[in-house]
């Protein structure tokens, strides 16, 4: 009992209150934007929750005229030095712990990164999971400023698109593990502000969207990837699932589609050395359902189905043929491959690897098999339209 | 002075009692001259004109102890007089034992039961056989005993103190002339509650009955269940004025004699005037008296009992409590009720779970709500946060302070609707829980987020089953609080770490209380968290040693019987 009495008297000593702060006391960044304007002076923009955030049941009972966030945009050199100065402004406490999303402007990242970041690796309040996208189409700004669909904030709807299905998921420490390294090339989602006029019926200019990935060389980007393009990726990365095939589904290739949907997908990566130059099988495995189909052809039969899954088969092989003639094109390769060479022949790395795999890449036979295969026609028989003929 | 004169003369009149008195200072003399005490003898003399030589002969008396019963009744009546004053609901009853010697009944009439001791003293008034005293080579009272007491508790006492404590006690003391004992009978009565379920510890599924006051129908209760001869009942007195009757239950084969030995001695050193209560008796026999948890379990519920003298535990009753007490006791009291061992065991297993979920969040719940949003807001999932910073919008105090005010309005609330009279308690919970909480919120003076924790909080401490150990934790809470809100969950951990260091070095009755955690028993896991089946239960808890270890016999789970052939089968 004395002891453990003792024990509470000691306590003060040993630590203090200095990191208490009340809830209303804080400004809870969300997102923040970094940008360029000139050569070395940057834009720091933050988005901080506003009193009306929560969104939901507050709205109803009459919150929604207080704001949902507040966006305070300061230029200066360097970062810590922008964040006094933000802080000047607000009456609060810029508190870095929930910052979901680091978006970085066009701009920056075409003229290289440098060492824009380096504030955010370096704060210990920064959690890296939090995503990092670039905006291109207009400054960040402009896109914190956007108000977003759904989502109470925009930070917020941009990470949810980008963990869905079709959105490539970037976060913090991936992106930084990857810039950190000569030889992996960092990737970038990208965000495209277009003028719309649904967005004007609601007062805005611009709606947001995901438009691909950009895939940086060192800190600068080298090409981008489309958002179908951004399928090939996710599927190596193992995200295959839930992609969409689309084909020509008549016994001729013409306006008749018939759509795929992934259901299990899977892809292996076998690399063999020829000398000093790698040589990749890329074998794309997958599952599939039909989701729709045009025309009066019956699934039953075996002859209809083969043809239609190898032109799916044909189809993929094809866009992955072009995403690697991209990737090796611009000597970037953001999935990796060159880490098989590193761990498995460090010798072979040391003349080819390091800062010439991109050039080695560049010139490595990749081979690409497709094997897929139709699980299941989504119906118990064929469709009313086959088993009367084409007349319907 | 007006006063004393007016209280003298109310029942008979002046001249009437000093003619009394007198009569009592002269027989009182006449008996203590005789057995050799002349100078009290010299006080009784004087006694009817000093209330001081009263008062001293009284002391004197009862110190001398072992003064033999007059065989003059008027002596008799002389002495009882000195002991009870001029008790208004003292009776003393002349009768002839069937037209034999004059005798004579003293008893309480209030808590001697009138019907009993009217066939009683018949049978003395009105005997079967005539009485023929001349034959009882044993002495007249025994001969009475033995032959016209028919009251089942009879016993013969040759001290004048006893019989008076006796009395007291509410038995009914025949005097015979010429004797030098006195017969006590034994027929207990007055108002006594009937038994009832219990108010505090109630069940879905279980007996209902409940302890009373009357520590006869408290054992008796027991008894019932054990219905043995191995089941003892060894009974202590404590209380200089109060006489309270305690009895030490325990089974003999099962219980170590060692741990009888100790409850015994520990209720004897007891030496106070008087012991109301069952709780007052447990703070003079705990092991650790600085401790914020019960180390003895109170129940008011026979079955529990009876299931812990089984386990070889040791029951504690007291004469006017209907709390029994129970020991060794240890913290899976916390989280153990009558109801699991009637109901199903997985569904025991899930419930426990529950209680010992909620007995830690109505120990850190809202110390835990304050650390994470004033030191630890990384670990509240975005979304939440930015819900709780909406709601504490406004709200004029911090954290800290939000929660220990609430936490206070709700033990106000709580300790309102306990010592409120039942018909207000339902107005108590309106104002409480709506009015105020919905008010507090609309004016911002706290945020919902920490209304919703406190009512949490304050339910979780309501759902454990043991009153007295989460009353520890529900003033602990408290210090909790207030470390939270200066050092965060770096607090909260100390805070914890020195809970749980003053738990484990806790004993009751040598049996460590964190046990079977800490010491850990791995053997003893058939009724921790999970219950075993009953069947599957083969040994008592060796937290608790045991003369016999063994509760049941092996291989009792029940499975399909030897396969029978016939009927019709295809």
């Amino acid at each position: 009992m004395r002891r453990v009495a003792a024990l509470l008297l000691l306590l003060p000593l040993l630590s203090g209150c200095w990191s208490r702060r009340e809830l209303n006391d804080m400004a809870l960044v969300i997102s923040l934007g970094i940008d360029v304007v000139e050569p070395g002076v940057n834009e720091v923009t933050l988005a901080v929750a506003g009193p009306g955030a929560a969104g939901g049941a507050s709205q109803q009972e009459g919150n929604s005229s207080q704001p949902r966030r507040i966006v305070v945009t300061e230029r200066g050199r360097s970062f810590a030095g922008i964040l006094r100065e933000i802080e000047l402004r607000l009456p609060r406490r810029v508190n870095l712990t929930h910052t979901l999303l680091v978006v970085v402007g066009e701009r920056l990242v075409e003229q290289g990164l440098g060492d824009t970041l380096d504030f955010i690796l370096r704060a210990p309040e920064v959690r890296l999971q939090g995503m990092i996208m670039m905006v291109r189409g207009a400054p960040v700004r402009v896109l914190l400023n956007t108000e977003p669909l759904m989502e109470a904030l925009q930070s917020k709807a941009l990470t949810e698109i980008a963990q869905a299905r079709i959105g490539l998921e970037m976060r913090l420490w991936e992106f930084f593990s990857a810039l950190a390294t000569d030889y992996r090339a960092a990737m970038l989602p990208v965000v495209e502000l277009i003028e719309s006029p649904d967005a004007a019926a609601r007062g805005e200019r611009y709606v947001s969207r995901l438009a691909g990935v950009a895939i940086l060389r060192s800190d600068r980007v080298a090409t981008y990837l489309d958002a179908q393009e951004v399928r090939v990726i996710k599927w190596l990365r193992g995200h295959g699932r839930d992609g969409v095939i689309t084909v020509p589904c008549g016994e001729e290739p013409g306006d008749e589609i018939i759509s795929f949907r992934i259901t299990e997908a899977s892809a292996r990566t076998r690399a063999a050395l020829q000398g000093n130059q790698p040589a990749y099988t890329l074998a794309f495995r997958g599952k599939l359902r039909v989701s729709e189909m045009d025309c009066p052809r019956s699934l039953m039969q075996e002859n209809v189905q083969a043809q239609l899954v190898a032109r799916a088969e044909a189809e993929v092989h094809d866009l992955v043929t072009r995403v690697l003639g991209k990737l090796q094109a611009a000597e970037v390769d953001p999935l990796f491959f060159g880490e098989w060479v590193r761990a498995l022949h460090p010798r072979v790395w040391r003349t080819v690897g390091g800062e010439n795999w991109g050039k080695t890449w560049r010139e490595s036979p990749v081979t690409v098999t497709v094997n897929l295969e139709l699980e299941t026609t989504g119906l118990m028989s064929d469709p009313l339209q086959a088993r009367a003929g084409p007349e319907g | 002075m007006r006063y004393r004169v007016s209280a003298r003369s109310g029942g008979a009149t002046q001249s009437l009692r000093q003619r009394r008195e007198a009569t009592q200072s002269r027989h009182l003399a006449a008996y203590l001259s005789s057995v050799g005490l002349a100078g009290e003898a010299r006080l009784a003399a004087r006694m009817s004109v000093s209330e001081h030589a009263r008062a001293k002969l009284l002391e004197l008396v009862r110190r001398s102890g072992n003064l033999p019963v007059p065989g003059s009744l008027d002596q008799v009546r002389a002495l009882i007089r000195l002991y009870f004053g001029g008790a208004r609901d003292l009776i003393y009853r002349d009768l002839r034992l069937g037209g034999g010697p004059m005798a004579m009944a003293v008893f309480l009439d209030t808590i001697v039961d009138d019907e009993l001791l009217e066939r009683s003293l018949k049978g003395f008034i009105d005997p079967s056989q005539p009485v023929q005293l001349q034959e009882a080579t044993c002495g007249a009272a025994e001969y009475v005993r033995l032959r016209l007491a028919s009251s089942p508790d009879a016993t013969a006492t040759p001290h004048i103190d006893q019989a008076a404590q006796w009395i007291a006690e509410g038995r009914t003391l025949l005097f015979i002339a010429g004797s030098n004992q006195a017969l006590a009978i034994n027929l207990p009565g007055g108002p006594m509650r009937s038994v009832e379920e219990s108010k505090t510890e109630r069940v879905m599924r279980g007996p209902r009955e409940g302890f009373v006051e009357s520590i006869q129908v408290n054992t008796t209760l027991v008894r019932r269940r054990i219905r043995d001869p191995r089941l003892r009942v060894d009974e202590v007195q404590v209380g200089e004025i109060s006489h309270t009757r305690v009895a030490v239950m325990y089974i003999a084969t099962i219980c170590k004699q060692s741990l009888v030995d100790e409850v015994k001695q520990r209720i004897r050193r007891v030496k106070i005037d008087g012991m109301l209560d069952s709780g007052q008796l447990m703070e003079f026999i705990e092991d650790t008296p600085w401790t914020m948890f019960p180390l003895i379990r109170a129940t008011e519920r026979p079955d529990v009992v009876a299931g812990a003298l089984l386990e070889g535990r040791c029951a504690v009753v007291v004469e006017g409590s209907p709390y029994v007490l129970v020991a060794p006791a240890s913290i899976l009291d916390l989280i153990h009720t009558p109801e699991d061992y009637y109901e199903r065991f997985p569904a025991v297993f899930l419930v426990r779970l529950l209680r010992i979920l909620f007995a830690l969040v109505s120990l850190f719940g809202p110390s835990l709500y304050v650390a994470m949003t004033t030191f630890h807001r990384e670990m509240i999932p975005t979304n939440l946060l930015l819900s709780i910073m909406v709601a504490r919008e406004g709200v004029p105090f911090p954290a800290v302070l939000e929660a220990l005010m609430m936490e206070l309005v709700f033990e106000i609330i709580r300790e309102a609707g306990v010592r409120m009279p039942t018909q207000l308690g339902q107005s108590i919970s309106i104002v409480g829980a709506l009015i105020l909480g919905e008010s507090a919120i609309r004016a911002g003076i706290v945020s919902a987020p920490l209304i919703i924790t406190v009512a949490i909080t304050g339910l979780a401490s309501l759902m454990l089953p043991d009153v007295s150990t989460s009353l520890a934790l529900r003033i602990l809470r408290f210090p909790m609080l207030v470390l939270a809100g200066t050092y965060g969950v770096y607090g909260l951990t100390l805070g914890g770490v020195a809970i749980l260091m003053h738990l484990l070095s806790l004993r009751s009755f040598g049996a460590p209380y964190m046990a079977p955690f800490g010491p850990l028993l791995p053997a003893d896991g058939d009724d921790t968290v999970v219950r075993k089946p009953h069947w599957a239960q083969i040994r008592r808890p060796a937290t608790i040693e045991q003369l016999d270890t063994r509760r049941a016999v092996r291989g009792l789970k029940p499975h399909p019987g030897p396969r029978r052939d016939g009927g019709s089968s295809t």
